[in-house]
Order: structure tokens, then C-alpha cells, then sequence
């Protein structure tokens, strides 16, 4: 495998110095929302890379190992030596309910040597969980699937994926990687503490909680987070999220983001299902545990040692971002730390996150925890 | 340097190199903002852990309140619980003191309260317990275990027995803390149960060990549980096959390879293979290879288990099949019977009834007789006490046999005669269940029995009353006639009746008989009776008489009737008819009494000159009696065959020898002895009896002289009366015939009076006779109306001349002139003549002289009996026997 990072600027253009005999099989890309949905950075790209499949998102800020950013946009250029890449592409708006759309990109990919799946999902029109489900029940057992949910900053308005053409909302990529002579390892992990009672989801609907024990979950949310924070609502229940969990399926508990709340009815919205009958117990993070979550992350996706060359991508929720303001460098480098250095490195603060759960294995869309997707190849003399 | 502000400083950086303070100011600011945010955070977290923790505590608290307080009333109860369990309760602290005990305890232990207050060593008390004998009844072993073991904690559970006799069952349990509780259950009343129940269970071991029926049981695991050795048995099985824990479809397996099942074919194999057999409840029976029916049944148990039982009922099937067999061969019997078989309840409910039954009674079927005549009981019977007497002799003797009723056939009302047997069949305990009785149709016996009662008391020839019924009658209506009422009784007979039977035979008598009956009959009242006692001889009782003109009436009515012409075979017959008449009471109140004078009435009727009727007179003589009583007697003698021949020789003078010999009847009467001719020969002649005897003279005579040697002659005499028989002819024929003697071996004297009637029929006879080659002899002649005129009538063979010419009288000389002529005559006519009353040689002697040559008397020989004249091989009583 070989690698390139480089990056894209309105008025400077490609970074890219460009070497005569690379010619990728895919190119990464991330940037604010604005700046993938004009285009330009797509046909920049396409221009540079007319035989690779090109993909890429708003987000709500992406990284590599040196730098945090809202205005570059940072790509990554992939040439694999044993996987072989393929693309789906779909818009959910062509589709009855992301469970479908999930179906359907399944099984446009689905071959017997499928072996990884890196989905790149519009973030505010597709129901992450839905999706997962669709999608890792089309393409079975033993396919990996990992990815994340397009970001718009913090505005929540409107989120943008690129799959081969500009950008445009309600579009979902999937990249599967076929083939041997590869590895695809992920990591997943948050570093949110829980307290308090665990309690009961006794009335849902999809994202929307009502109630927790009976009880109006808006009120005990806010009596929990005192009124400095309520005043700060809902941006400052980015901090304070849910670890859910189904009581009768231990282990699979997953983070809850609130992306809204409503008063007037005591609801509040989460980036993601809130199934009756699971538990739910609220959690708060401090910089150095979420620090330390994701160097967790990145630990779980590191490469065995005689690994020769590499390329992770690394999905952070944009409230930990939020919640760790400039420190949030520290859990970039914390990171970057666990993977080789030699190896590419490129990532995105996300609306949602979208890894095989690092106790069950089962894939599933997480809230508030960094996601690392690492593929690995040995030397192709080696192969 | 902070690696943050480190990058606070890089931002900060201006182009130049140098720094934007008042940038670098902003990020450093904005970092201690949000690093205070952050702990303010955490200490809002650390606030709220705080208060849940609190929260959390307080409910912990107020959970250990509670449960403290729980916990005391649980410790209450459970104090309570203890002093009041069944079961002892001792607990020992590591340290093998009691920490606890309960009543119970000291009372199994048989310790004292005190023994266990202020944590005794258990040990202590076990030996305390020892030494009192608590476990005297376990046995040495026992104690000594007690002694060394038994106080040490550990799990167990053993059992003994007090010296009481109460069975404990005690259960140690070492506890974590190295301490131990002991639990004292009393027993007694389980083991004395389990005791039972063992008991019990060997009993029922035993039991289906010993029953006929092979029992197996077979789990819900399709395994064979237990099963008895009659199962083996009955099963053929080697000895060590079958065994507990054995599927049972090993058990199939092997029956099927062993051929078990071929007679039962294919099929059944096939079910039992699929394990039908063993599904479900049901009963089969099947025939073992070895001819062996097994009937075997399977119950499901609720588990899902099985118990099947196999019975041999071989012998039971044979004996049903004998049973069927006899069934069919009684059925048949009852089917088929002509007698009629039935079964009726006590009631008389009919139950049961053979297709003869139903037939007699009119039915087709058994069916159909149940519908229509579903009980025989009251109106069976033709007399309804019937039922009653039935009923009653069935209860009294318990069966019946040959009871004979008239019962109506129950579909026509036809009235029949039935003979019934019956019999009551009762129940185990000897109660009665039913009737069951045959039938048979006696209407033809009975008929027969009425015929031969009618015979026994009626004339065959006239159906009239016989003599039994009459006097019975006669009898009855003297007694019943009693009170001043005369009842009358005659005797009748037809006068001359004899000369038709012997005219034109018996057939045309005997016609004569019934129209003589029917008259009779006709000319008697109803009231009446008129009887025949044989014979001729008729009697009529007329009872309820009110004055003897009725009776006077009567007789002359009978005379009339009687006397008329009777036209038989188209020939007009006359006989006359007479009556005697007795009356009771006044000539007795004896039946027999009255009719014998009766009798005496109709002979004195007779006598007077037939045709007419008389009335007892107590003046009719004893003479007259007499007569008749010998008349009576004579008839006697004829059927008793007591007339005797005695012979008198006939000498011929000039050879001086007999030439012939003169028969002579004699009446040998059992009481009177020996009665010469004179004392019966009228009496016979007027009763016409003379003809019989004259008949037995003449056989008896033919007979002897038939197997006397010499050729001698025999002389019978004939009274005119048998001249008056037309068949005189006949019987002589008849008695030369019988006897094998030649004609002119004999000789029949006749009496001048035979031609004094009707000569020329009794000429007519004798003329036969002579050409038959039977010489006639006219006897005593000489007397009387004699008449030589005779002699020229008849061209006799023989004259015999009276002794009277014989005898030496004063007129002597008178009959030597008459004798002398007549022997002259019979010289001149050339017949032979013999001379009677030869008494002396002075007589003989003058006879040969005045040329007499045959001549008869006591000089040459007293009448004697054959035996004594040709010696005894002669006698009646010899010939008798050779004929």
C-alpha cells in the first residue's frame, strides 16, 4: 500500500505534488460543509485522480496527526497492493427507510471475498442505527463495518457526502475492500464515565425519549445537569450523554448523544434509537478520560508489528470535540500515538459513529466515542 | 512548556515570527474557561455522586432499618419457631459448645433443660445421653460410634430408636463457621409406615410373583421396569432374556426372530414393530406358536409407561368353545323340540318361549308370542284357579309333572288340553328366579282318556250306559231320591233275539242290537238312563217317578218300540221285547237288590208269555227263584265248560258185546256235584241254553269216539229246541269235522215231539243229516203221542224202544205185546231196534228170545264216565288235552 496526505485550499488548491507513477485507488477527503458542497474540491480532486474512487463528507472538523481544522480540507490517496476496492453509492431519499438503504448498498457489494465495509453516510436525513442494521444484516457475518455520519459543524442544518461526484445531501458511500493479503482491524471507545441509578426507557419512539421510570425524561435530565448547564441546552447535553443497554442482551450498551430537546413536551432527541426497555444511565466525561478513550480506540485498531504500511481513519464525535475545546488536540495526539507513524492517518469529528462494539463484536452506530478504521498490508514481495 | 499553550503559542504566531498577544491573550483565556468549565463540571458530577450516593446511603439506611427490624421479628418467630417445630433443634458453636436447643430437643435427647443451659460441651451431653441408656436399643456398635464420632460436626443423617420405642431420624449439618445444626425428626409414625409399606410391597411382590397372570411393566422410557416370572413362563422365553432395564423392543425384536408372531401374520408383525403394541390401551388376545392363547391386555399409565398382562385362557377358551358347542346342541334341542319349552317369571312374565311353545299357543315365533302374549298367567287357564293350583304345588314342592290342563291357545281362544312339567330355578342363595316347564298338547290323550273312560262305562256295541255306570246311576238317584220320590228300574229283553244272530249271524244281530238301543234311548225320558248289559239284555232307571203309571206307561211304550218291525239288510225282522219292573224303596233301596228282582219281574214276564211287562211281586215263589238262579248258573256252566258225558252202553245180544254206546250229559256243578239232565234240560230248554249244551254234547262225543278204536258207534241226543236252529246241520258237520270222526260212527236220537212242530223243517234237517251218512235213532218210542205215522215219515236208522216195555208190571203182558209188535215192525223196516231198561238176565233173555237184537240197561252197564268205560286216557280231562 502506498500513501499520500495532502490537502485542498479555495485559493491555494491541491497540496498535491503529485508522482508519476501513483495512481490511486482511493482518495479520502474531509472538509466543512460549505467547501464539499461547492464542488470544486471534487473536480480538483477527479482531475488529480481520474482512475479512483473518490469519496468524502462535511464534517464538524477533521484532523491528521498534526493539526485540528475547520478551513483546510485534508485528503489521503490510497494505492493497495492486495485489496481491491469497490463503491457503493445510493441516496436515501430513493429509499422507504434507512434500513433499506442499508439493504441495498449490501447488496451491491456483497461478493464471497468481501472483507471490510467503510460507510460514509449523510448525517441529519439517514438513521445511523437503521442503516447499521440494514447493512451488516445484507452483508452477513464476518464482514467488517465501520464508518461515521457526515458533520455540519454545529449547526445541525444540513450534512453533505461525495462518492465519486460532488457532493450533494441524503447521499450514502460505502467502500468495500475484497481480497486477501490484507487486514482491517477497528477500534472503538469513549472514555465517558457513567453515575448514578440506571433507569428504565419506559416510553420512545425511535430517537425521541419521553421517559425514563415513568417519569418525564426532560426533568430529570436537567435536574441532574444543576442550571448552568440547563441554560446551555442542547448544546451543553453534549456533554452529558446516555449509555444505553438492553437488559436482555448485556454488554452491547452503546452512548447516546441528545441532539434536541423539546419542552413543551419534555422530550429530547438523540443521535440515535433510544429503544423502550433498555436501560439508560447518564455519563459525563473529563478531558483526560476521553483522552485516554481514545487512545483506547486507537490501541484496538493498531497494527501487528511486521505490518509494513497502513492507513487509519479515525471518526470522532463532534461533542467531544465540543466538550474539549482546544484540548481536543490531546486526543488527536493521544491517538496518533498508538498508530505507527510511518502509517497514513487522516479523521473527522462526526455526527455519529459506526463500529463493531469493542466487548460484543456486533456493529452498531455509537455517540461521543472515537472510531478508528485501520486497514493493513503486508510488502506485496512479502505477499 | 505546557504542550497546550505550546499550540496556543503556534496559533498565536504571526507571519513575521512574532506573536499576537492579544490572540495568544484569547486562546489562553479561553483554555482556563474551559478547563474551569470542566471542573466545574466535574465537581457537578462529583456534586451529583455525591448526592446519589447520599441518597443511596439513606436508602441503605433506611433498608437496614428495616431489615433490622425484620430481622428482630424474624428472630421472634423463629425463637417461637423453634420451641414449637416437630423437630429437635440443636446448634454447636465451632467450638463444640450448644449455642442453641429447643424443647423438643431435650425431650429427644431425654437430657434435662438444665443440661443444656449455659453452653455445655455437646460432647458432655452425648456422653450424658450414653450413660442414661438413650441409645441402649442402637446396640454396642451404635454407642460406641455415639461415643468417639457422633458429637463431631459433619453432614449425616442416621436414624435410631429410644428406649421409648420412637423412631428419630437425625440430620447434621456442618455450617461454615465450623459449628454444626442437628435436626431431630420423630419418625416413628414413618418408619412404622415404611415398615408397612414394606410390608406391603413384598406382600404385592409376592403376590404378582404368584398370580397366573404374567405382569410385566414397562417405563415411559420404552424399557422393561419389572416383570414376574409367569411372564417368562407364559411367554416361552429363555430363562435369563428378560430383565429389568431391557428395551422393551428387544424383547419384539426376539419374539419376531423367534418366530413368535408367524401365525399371526405380516400385519401384526408390522404393528408390532412399529411399536403399536405398546401405545396404547387395548386388549388382543393371540395364539402362541405352541397353541397357547394368551389374552393380553396394556394400560397406559399417565407417565407414559405401560403395564401389559398376559393370561393363559387357553382352557378357558376351550371351555367356551364346549360351552358353545353344548349351547348350540341345547339350543338346537330347544329349537327343534316338539315339546314346548318356556321360562316365564314368577309373575307369569313371559320370558322365554321355543318355536313348539309358540306354535301350541298358535304363534309363529317365539317374537311374536312375547308381543302378543307377553304373560300367561291369569288368562291361560281355561278355569283361572288353574293358575292358583299351579302356583300353589310349585310352591310347595317346588316342580310339577304332568299337570294337566285346559288352557286356551293364545292367538285362535281355541281351548286345548296341555301337559305341563315345570320346575322352579332358583338363584345361588336358593331364591326364586323363574318358571321353566315343557308342554306338550294333551288334547288327543286327553281325548283318548275321555274315549276309554266312556268305554269303561259304555257299551262299545251301542255307546249305551253298562251295567257299571248303570248301577252307579241307579245308586245316585236312590240316594238323592230320598225324600218319598219312587224311582223305577226295568229290566228289559228282546224275545226270540237268539233265532236272528242265529238266523242271519252275528252282523245282522248286532245291527238289530243298535237300532234296539236307539229306540230305547228315544223312548226314555231324559232324566232317565237305559243301559245294555250285554246281550239282549237292556235296563232303564226312571227316577223322579210320581205315580206307577208312568212307569206302567213306560213299559208299554218299550214293548211297543221294540216290537216294531226292524228292517235289516232289506229284510223285515220281528222280535218281541219283555219288561220287569222294580220300584224303589218299595221292593229295596239296593241297587243290585232291585235290579235282580227286577230281573225276576221280566223272567216272571217271560214266563207269562213275552210280549208284555210284570212288576215284582214279593209273591212271585221261591220255585221261580229258583229256576232262574239255575238258568243263571247254567250260563255259568257253558263259559266254565261243566258238562260232563257219561256212556251207556248198547249191546248187540247176539254178540254179546257192545255195539254202540248212548252219551249221556251230566252238569259236574262245583257245588252241587254231579246233576243229571233232569234237573237242568228244562230250565235249558226254555232258556234256549240247550242249544250250547247240546252243541258241547255233541263235540265232546264226536271227540272221544273219533280216538276210540273199534269202530264203535255213538249215540247224542237232540232236544226239539235245537231243531229250531237252522244250523243244526252246521254244528254236527262242525263237531265230525273237528273231532276226524266218520258220520255213520254217529248217532243222533231225536223224541217223537222234534215232529210233533213244524215236521217238515225238522224232516228237511234230518234228511241232511241222514245224507251226511249220520244215522237217526227215534228214542222212546212207544209213549206219549207215538205214532207210527212217524216211522212212516222218516226213514229212521234206529227206534229205541221206552223201558217202560221192558219193566215187569202188572200190565206185563200189554207191553210184551206192544214190544213184541215193534220189534216185528222193525224187522219188516228192516231198522234196527234197541230196547231200554234192560235191568235183568230174565229180561235179556226174553228180548234175544222174541228176537230183540240190541238192548241197553243196567244189566249190560251203568252210565259211566269215559274213563271208566274206555279207561282213563278217555277221561273229559284227557281229551281235553289232546285237543
Amino acid at each position: 500500500m502506498r500513501t499520500f496526505e495532502f490537502e485542498w485550499h479555495a485559493e491555494r488548491g491541491l497540496s498535491w505534488t503529485g508522482e508519476a507513477d501513483f495512481e490511486p485507488d482511493l482518495v479520502l477527503f474531509f472538509g466543512e460543509r460549505a467547501t464539499v458542497a461547492q464542488g470544486a474540491c471534487f473536480r480538483a480532486l477527479r482531475e488529480a485522480f481520474p482512475e479512483a474512487r473518490i469519496v468524502g463528507c462535511s464534517t464538524g472538523g477533521q484532523f491528521n496527526a498534526e493539526v485540528i481544522t475547520d478551513e483546510r480540507v485534508l485528503a489521503v490517496a490510497v494505492k493497495f497492493h492486495h485489496a481491491r476496492v469497490d463503491l457503493a453509492t445510493i441516496n436515501s431519499s430513493d429509499f422507504p427507510d434507512s434500513e433499506a438503504c442499508g439493504r441495498a448498498l449490501a447488496q451491491s457489494l456483497r461478493r464471497p471475498d468481501l472483507k471490510a465495509v467503510l460507510v460514509i453516510s449523510d448525517g441529519l436525513q439517514v438513521n445511523g442505527s437503521k442503516l447499521v442494521a440494514g447493512l451488516t444484516q445484507g452483508v452477513g457475518p464476518g464482514v467488517v463495518v465501520s464508518g461515521g455520519m457526515a458533520g455540519d459543524g454545529t449547526l445541525f442544518e444540513n450534512t453533505i457526502v461525495a462518492a465519486n461526484a460532488p457532493g450533494c445531501s441524503g447521499a450514502i458511500a460505502a467502500i468495500g475492500f475484497f481480497g486477501s493479503g490484507f487486514e482491517v482491524r477497528t477500534g472503538s471507545a469513549g472514555g465517558w464515565d457513567v453515575f448514578g441509578p440506571r433507569r428504565r426507557i419506559t416510553k420512545s419512539s425511535a430517537n425521541v425519549l419521553f421517559e425514563l421510570d415513568g417519569k418525564p425524561a426532560l426533568e430529570l435530565y436537567e435536574r441532574y445537569l444543576g442550571a448552568d448547564e440547563v441554560r446551555d441546552l442542547p448544546g451543553s447535553g453534549l456533554l452529558f450523554p446516555l449509555r444505553i443497554d438492553d437488559p436482555d442482551a448485556p454488554g452491547n450498551d452503546v452512548v447516546r448523544t441528545i441532539l434536541a430537546i423539546d419542552r413543551e413536551v419534555g422530550s429530547m432527541t438523540f443521535a440515535g434509537d433510544m429503544p423502550e426497555g433498555w436501560t439508560a444511565q447518564l455519563m459525563r466525561g473529563s478531558f483526560d478520560r476521553l483522552i485516554e478513550g481514545a487512545a483506547d480506540a486507537a490501541r484496538q485498531s493498531a497494527a501487528p508489528e511486521d505490518e509494513v504500511s497502513g492507513l487509519s481513519v479515525l471518526i470522532s464525535c463532534i461533542g467531544r470535540r465540543l466538550l474539549m475545546g482546544q484540548r481536543a488536540v490531546d486526543e488527536v495526539d493521544a491517538a496518533a500515538e498508538e498508530l505507527a507513524r510511518n502509517h497514513a492517518m487522516i479523521g473527522f469529528y462526526s455526527y455519529g459513529e459506526i463500529s463493531p462494539h469493542s466487548g460484543s463484536g456486533f456493529c452498531q452506530l455509537h455517540n461521543q466515542t472515537m472510531t478508528v478504521f485501520s486497514i493493513y498490508e503486508r510488502a506485496a514481495r512479502i505477499s | 512548556m505546557h504542550k497546550l499553550f505550546k499550540k496556543q503559542l503556534e496559533q498565536a504566531r504571526l507571519s513575521d515570527g512574532t506573536h499576537d498577544i492579544a490572540r495568544l491573550a484569547e486562546l489562553v483565556s479561553a483554555a482556563y474557561e474551559e478547563s474551569d468549565r470542566d471542573r466545574r463540571r466535574t465537581d457537578r458530577s462529583m456534586e451529583l455522586m455525591i448526592q446519589e450516593l447520599d441518597s443511596f446511603n439513606l436508602g441503605l439506611q433506611q433498608s437496614v432499618d428495616q431489615r433490622t427490624a425484620e430481622l428482630a421479628i424474624a428472630t421472634s418467630t423463629i425463637n417461637a419457631t423453634l420451641s414449637n417445630v416437630d423437630q429437635g433443634i440443636v446448634m454447636i458453636d465451632p467450638d463444640g459448645r450448644v449455642s442453641v436447643f429447643n424443647r423438643r430437643f431435650i425431650e429427644f435427647s431425654g437430657l434435662q433443660p438444665e443440661d443444656c443451659e449455659n453452653k455445655p460441651f455437646f460432647r458432655d451431653l452425648v456422653d450424658k445421653m450414653l450413660a442414661q441408656g438413650e441409645f441402649a436399643r442402637m446396640g454396642s456398635e451404635f454407642q460406641l460410634w455415639a461415643a468417639k464420632v457422633a458429637h463431631k460436626p459433619g453432614n449425616r443423617v442416621f436414624e435410631r430408636t429410644r428406649p421409648n420405642g420412637a423412631v428419630l431420624r437425625v440430620q447434621t449439618k456442618r455450617m461454615a463457621n465450623g459449628g454444626e445444626v442437628r435436626v431431630l425428626s420423630d419418625i416413628t409414625d414413618l418408619a412404622r409406615r415404611r415398615q408397612e409399606v414394606e410390608t406391603i410391597r413384598r406382600e404385592l411382590e409376592e403376590t404378582i410373583e404368584n398370580v397366573s397372570q404374567g405382569i410385566m411393566k414397562i417405563g415411559p422410557d420404552k424399557k422393561v421396569e419389572f416383570f414376574n416370572s409367569r411372564v417368562v413362563e407364559l411367554l416361552g422365553l429363555p430363562p435369563t432374556l428378560l430383565r429389568a432395564g431391557m428395551p422393551f423392543e428387544e424383547l419384539l425384536e426376539y419374539q419376531i426372530g423367534a418366530g413368535e408372531f408367524d401365525n399371526m401374520g405380516q400385519d401384526f408383525i408390522e404393528f408390532v414393530r412399529s411399536g403399536g403394541v405398546a401405545l396404547a390401551n387395548q386388549s388382543y388376545e393371540r395364539r402362541r406358536p405352541n397353541g397357547i392363547i394368551l389374552d393380553i391386555h396394556t394400560i397406559v399409565l399417565p407417565d407414559g409407561g405401560a403395564v401389559r398382562t398376559f393370561a393363559d385362557v387357553t382352557e378357558a377358551r376351550s371351555r367356551e368353545l364346549r360351552l358353545e358347542r353344548a349351547e348350540a346342541e341345547f339350543r338346537s334341542l330347544f329349537e327343534n323340540s316338539i315339546v314346548g319349552i318356556y321360562r316365564s317369571a314368577m309373575d307369569g312374565t313371559q320370558l322365554r318361549a321355543n318355536p313348539a311353545f309358540a306354535r301350541l299357543n298358535g304363534y309363529e315365533s317365539e317374537a311374536e308370542l312375547l308381543e302378543h302374549a307377553s304373560s300367561l298367567a291369569h288368562n291361560w287357564y281355561v278355569d283361572p284357579d288353574r293358575r292358583d293350583e299351579f302356583a300353589a304345588i310349585m310352591a310347595r314342592d317346588g316342580r310339577t309333572t304332568d299337570f294337566v290342563s285346559e288352557v286356551y291357545r293364545m292367538k285362535t281362544g281355541e281351548k286345548i288340553w296341555i301337559s305341563e312339567a315345570a320346575w322352579i330355578v332358583r338363584d345361588a342363595e336358593g331364591r326364586p328366579l323363574y318358571y321353566e316347564g315343557m308342554v306338550i298338547d294333551a288334547t288327543d290323550r286327553k281325548r283318548a282318556e275321555s274315549e276309554i273312560e266312556h268305554l269303561a262305562l259304555h257299551d262299545m256295541l251301542t255307546s249305551l250306559p253298562n251295567r257299571t255306570l248303570f248301577l252307579e246311576k241307579l245308586t245316585n238317584s236312590i240316594a238323592t231320591n230320598r225324600k218319598g220320590q219312587e224311582v223305577a228300574v226295568l229290566c228289559l229283553d228282546l224275545d226270540h233275539f237268539k233265532d236272528v244272530n242265529d238266523t242271519m249271524g252275528h252282523d245282522s244281530g248286532d245291527v238289530l242290537l243298535r237300532m234296539a238301543a236307539r229306540r230305547l234311548t228315544r223312548a226314555v225320558p231324559a232324566h232317565g238312563m237305559a243301559a245294555r248289559f250285554g246281550g239282549d239284555e237292556f235296563a232303564v232307571i226312571l227316577p223322579d217317578l210320581r205315580d206307577r203309571d208312568t212307569v206302567v206307561q213306560l213299559a208299554k211304550r218299550l214293548v211297543r218300540a221294540l216290537s216294531m218291525p226292524y228292517r235289516i239288510r232289506g229284510k223285515r225282522v220281528f222280535v218281541g221285547a219283555s219288561v220287569g219292573v222294580a220300584i224303589a224303596p218299595t221292593d229295596g233301596n239296593d241297587a243290585q237288590e232291585l235290579l235282580k228282582k227286577a230281573d225276576i219281574a221280566l223272567y216272571r214276564a217271560k214266563r207269562d208269555g213275552r210280549g208284555t211287562y210284570a212288576f215284582f211281586d214279593p209273591g212271585m215263589t221261591a220255585a221261580l227263584l229258583a229256576r232262574r238262579e239255575v238258568e243263571q248258573d247254567l250260563r255259568r256252566a257253558i263259559q266254565n265248560d261243566e258238562f260232563v258225558l257219561f256212556y251207556q252202553p248198547i249191546i248187540d245180544l247176539e254178540h254179546n258185546e257192545p255195539a254202540a254206546y248212548e252219551a249221556l250229559i251230566r252238569w259236574k256243578h262245583p257245588e252241587k256235584g254231579m246233576l243229571p239232565p233232569a234237573y237242568f234240560i228244562d230250565i235249558a230248554e226254555e232258556s234256549g241254553l240247550i242249544l250250547q249244551i247240546g252243541e258241547i254234547a255233541l263235540r265232546q262225543a264226536c271227540a272221544t269216539f273219533a280216538k276210540l278204536p273199534g269202530g264203535k258207534q255213538v249215540s247224542v241226543n237232540l232236544s226239539p229246541i235245537q231243531f229250531r236252529n237252522h244250523q243244526l246241520a252246521v254244528s254236527v258237520i262242525n263237531a265230525l269235522a273237528m273231532a276226524g270222526l266218520p258220520p255213520h260212527r254217529l248217532i243222533l236220537e231225536i223224541t217223537e215231539s222234534v215232529l210233533l212242530t213244524d215236521d217238515t223243517r225238522t224232516l228237511e234237517i234230518l234228511r241232511q243229516l241222514r245224507l251226511l251218512g249220520v244215522q237217526i235213532a227215534l228214542d222212546d218210542f212207544g209213549i206219549g203221542h207215538s205214532s207210527l205215522s212217524y216211522i212212516q215219515k222218516f226213514p229212521f236208522d234206529k227206534i229205541k224202544i221206552d223201558r217202560s216195555f221192558v219193566q215187569d208190571t202188572d200190565d206185563g203182558t200189554m207191553n210184551m205185546a206192544i214190544r213184541r209188535a215193534i220189534l216185528g215192525l222193525g224187522q219188516d223196516l228192516s231198522v234196527d231196534v234197541v230196547v231200554e231198561g234192560v235191568e235183568t238176565t230174565q229180561q235179556r233173555d226174553m228180548l234175544i228170545f222174541e228176537g230183540a237184537r240190541f238192548a241197553q240197561g243196567y244189566l249190560f252197564g251203568k252210565p259211566e264216565p269215559a274213563s271208566i268205560v274206555f279207561g282213563e286216557e278217555y277221561s273229559v280231562e284227557s281229551m281235553r288235552r289232546v285237543a
